[in-house]
């Protein structure tokens, strides 16, 4: 059985991790829409992300499909003892992995702005109509916008935390892919667990991508006393409960009854965590792996007498 | 099994989640009340009916009809008491396509029996088309502030002008309803240029002060109706986002609605002093409001629900909750109080493709007593005398046709 080409592999993790994560986005903001200001006119919003929707699509398909065929791929050769932090300097001294990385990080941290609603964007993740009204709404919150881009500290880290765990998480389970890809064609071993391995990082990575929005978002503004994002009174007609529920413990927070806000964030980020968690374990898979496939190698370059 | 087809079958769940994606969206839109792409002109519509569910012992007066324009800017004579023909006449006054967003919007103060030149028809975004009632067409285009928000309208007591309150921009605007010239018109800005949010208006009953919720700035304001200098500025609790109020016909208290905590707050005139805070039922996002005449009790009817609050303003509690019929999507338009104070009338505004609603509550009873279901979804609802409806149906506007939306 032929282990995945590791190019495919690091296709098939950016779109779990950078672009589905946009698209789920893209129906919630539908769903939710703008009642009651405006219950009419979702078609201003849903034509345009359809047509990036289709187009990336389009895209994705013939690049997904030329690398799956793709017999090329990339070895990154690590010195001494296989360990984390070996793979993680050999992959940087790569001019592909740092390739890789280069356009992993931003990408997704761009991903992360669009899907957490910091970053607007008219007809990605609100519609053009409501462009004005959303900034006003923010600042009218206390959050202050540079441009566009709305500068909400604590989720702001929380990207660069998912950013750098996704992107570790891509670098590990790039290496062991590439490492079992390039072991098989020389060697004809058998791939061990390279599709598992591979779906289960991809589903983590997406899961560690599904951090909250629109609404739910206010469950981690609540841990700045001066962060509350203003989308959720957009909503608070149509989900009166729940974005009211948030305000009144955001009221509570500054009250000093914190552990509301923690607690509401650590559900509301529960997938994320999840996500986390399974990182973690696909990458401990990794090293078990490597571990085992470095023995393999040893033992089959120099026979036992 | 083959790794493979495993991986083709995670490109094609790949794919079709991006294509499960489009298609959850256009179902949405085409179940929706907006993408219907037929022309909005479309005369086919169910006539109305009402239905009495409760009868008074007193003698009500039941001697108006509704004028009410719809959310993509039709008007409607409607007759509440009428189980055979309610729905009289209508007329396009403007053509708002279903596929925007754009929507007449809900707060319009008409002084009740007031004989009115003008009307005003405030869209969601910022544009306020004035209409000569004789013959409903448009005179003059307003344009206060270009971002789409709140909007409100206030005809004052005397039926002389008419306040406009822009959310987004923060202007305040006085018109003389006889010349529909600019009287004065204020900003109302933070230091940093940011719009303190004023989204409603209310006349005091001698027509002397305009009371205004500012929701950014967390205050109430009271200003001059004469020039727009502020008299008063009353500040609210950080977070309470005041938003909409309402003072009795006395004078003598305002009801202010906050969006920010979920409550009601009363506060005397002329002063703003705080009388009582009424927190309101869990799950419940209070929005516009109306005294009874006589002062009694405060019906609130929230922007979520389709039920009515009943207020008692000697203790401020909640002593009843009317259950109104439930039309999806729930949630209240406006609440006022009808000719002669026999009834409060309650605007379900309901949506687009499946229509709305207009309740009238007894107020001798306080339960419901008329209920009008209509297959447009209304946006204003003025009460206007039975002459002028007659006049409106019989001079001005097209007979009652099947299947009308909008």
């Amino acid at each position: 059985m032929r282990p995945i080409n590791p190019f495919f592999y690091v296709f098939l993790f950016f779109n779990a991790t950078v672009f589905l994560p946009i698209v789920i986005n893209g129906i919630r903001i539908v769903s939710l829409w703008y009642s009651p200001l405006a219950d009419t006119g979702q078609i201003t919003f849903v034509k345009p992300f359809l047509v990036f929707v289709i187009a990336y699509l389009a895209v994705s398909v013939i690049v997904g499909v030329s690398l799956y065929k793709s017999r090329r791929g990339r070895f990154i050769l690590v010195h001494g003892p296989m360990r984390l932090r070996a793979v993680l300097r050999a992959t940087l001294k790569d001019s592909v992995g740092r390739a890789m990385i280069a356009v992993f990080v931003p990408a997704y941290y761009l991903s992360f702005l669009v899907v957490s609603g910091l970053l607007l964007i008219p007809n990605l993740n609100v519609s053009s109509y409501f462009m004005g009204l959303t900034a006003i709404t923010y600042q009218g919150e206390g959050i202050p916008m540079l441009g566009d881009l709305v500068l909400n500290v604590p989720l702001l880290l929380l990207g660069v935390l998912n950013d750098v765990v996704l992107t570790l998480s891509l670098i590990f389970s790039y290496y062991v892919m590439s490492l079992l890809y390039v072991s098989s064609s020389a060697m004809k071993w058998a791939a061990p667990k390279s599709l598992r391995m591979g779906t289960l990082n991809t589903t983590a990575g997406f899961l560690t991508a599904s951090i909250p929005s629109i609404g739910t978002i206010a469950g981690i503004c609540c841990l700045s006393p001066t962060a509350m994002n203003s989308l959720l009174y957009l909503l608070s007609g149509s989900y009166p409960a729940l974005t009211k529920g948030i305000t009144w413990k955001y009221g509570a927070f500054i009250a000093g009854a914190w552990t509301g806000g923690i607690l509401q964030a650590i559900l509301l980020l529960s997938p994320t965590i999840a996500g986390m968690i399974l990182l973690g374990v696909g990458i401990w898979q990794i090293t078990v792996i490597s571990s085992q496939l470095v023995k393999r190698s040893i033992g089959i370059e120099v026979p036992q007498k | 099994m083959n790794y493979k087809a495993l991986l083709i079958a995670g490109i094609v769940v790949i794919l079709l989640v991006g294509i499960g994606a489009a298609y959850i969206m256009m179902r949405s839109n085409t179940s929706g009340p907006s993408t219907s792409t037929t022309s909005p002109t479309t005369t086919t519509t169910t006539t109305t009916t009402n239905t009495s569910t409760s009868t008074t012992t007193s003698t009500p007066n039941n001697n108006f009809y509704f004028l009410a324009l719809t959310q993509k800017g039709i008007a409607q004579v409607l007759n509440p008491f009428s189980s055979s023909q309610s729905f009289l006449g209508f007329q396009r006054v403007e053509n708002i396509s279903t596929s925007v967003p754009t929507q007449v919007y809900y707060w319009e103060e008409v002084p009740v029996g007031a004989s009115i030149k003008y009307m005003f028809m405030p869209l969601n975004n910022g544009t306020v088309f004035i209409i000569n009632t004789t013959n409903f067409k448009v005179v003059k285009t307003l344009q206060v502030g270009s971002s789409t928000g709140f909007i409100g309208v206030a005809i004052s007591p005397n039926g002389d002008y008419a306040a406009i309150a822009d959310g987004p921009s923060g202007e305040v605007l006085v018109i003389n309803m006889q010349t529909l010239q600019t009287v004065w018109s204020v900003k109302f800005l933070s230091p940093t240029g940011k719009t303190y949010y004023p989204c409603d208006v209310r006349w005091t009953p001698d027509g002397s002060e305009l009371l205004i919720p500012m929701r950014f700035n967390n205050s109430i304001d009271i200003i001059s109706a004469s020039n727009g200098s502020v008299l008063l500025v009353k500040p609210t609790s950080l977070g309470s986002q005041p938003y909409m109020l309402s003072p009795n016909e006395q004078g003598t208290m305002v009801a202010v609605e906050f969006a920010g905590n979920d409550s009601v707050g009363f506060y005397s005139l002329p002063n703003l002093q705080l009388l009582g805070m009424v927190q309101m039922p869990k799950g419940l996002t209070a929005q516009r409001g109306v005294f009874t005449p006589n002062g009694q009790y405060y019906l609130e009817a929230p922007s979520n629900n389709d039920t009515v609050v009943v207020i008692s303003t000697s203790n401020f509690q909640i002593v009843k909750e009317i259950a109104l019929p439930q039309i999806s999507p729930a949630g209240l338009a406006d609440i006022e109080i009808t000719p002669g104070g026999s009834y409060a009338y309650v605007v379900i505004h309901g949506s687009v493709s499946a229509g709305g609603m207009i309740v009238l509550i007894s107020l001798s009873t306080l339960s419901v007593s008329y209920t009008l279901p209509l297959t447009t979804a209304p946006a204003i609802v003025i009460p206007i005398s039975q002459s002028m409806g007659t006049y409106l149906v019989d001079q001005v506007m097209l007979p009652p046709v099947t299947g009308l939306h909008c």
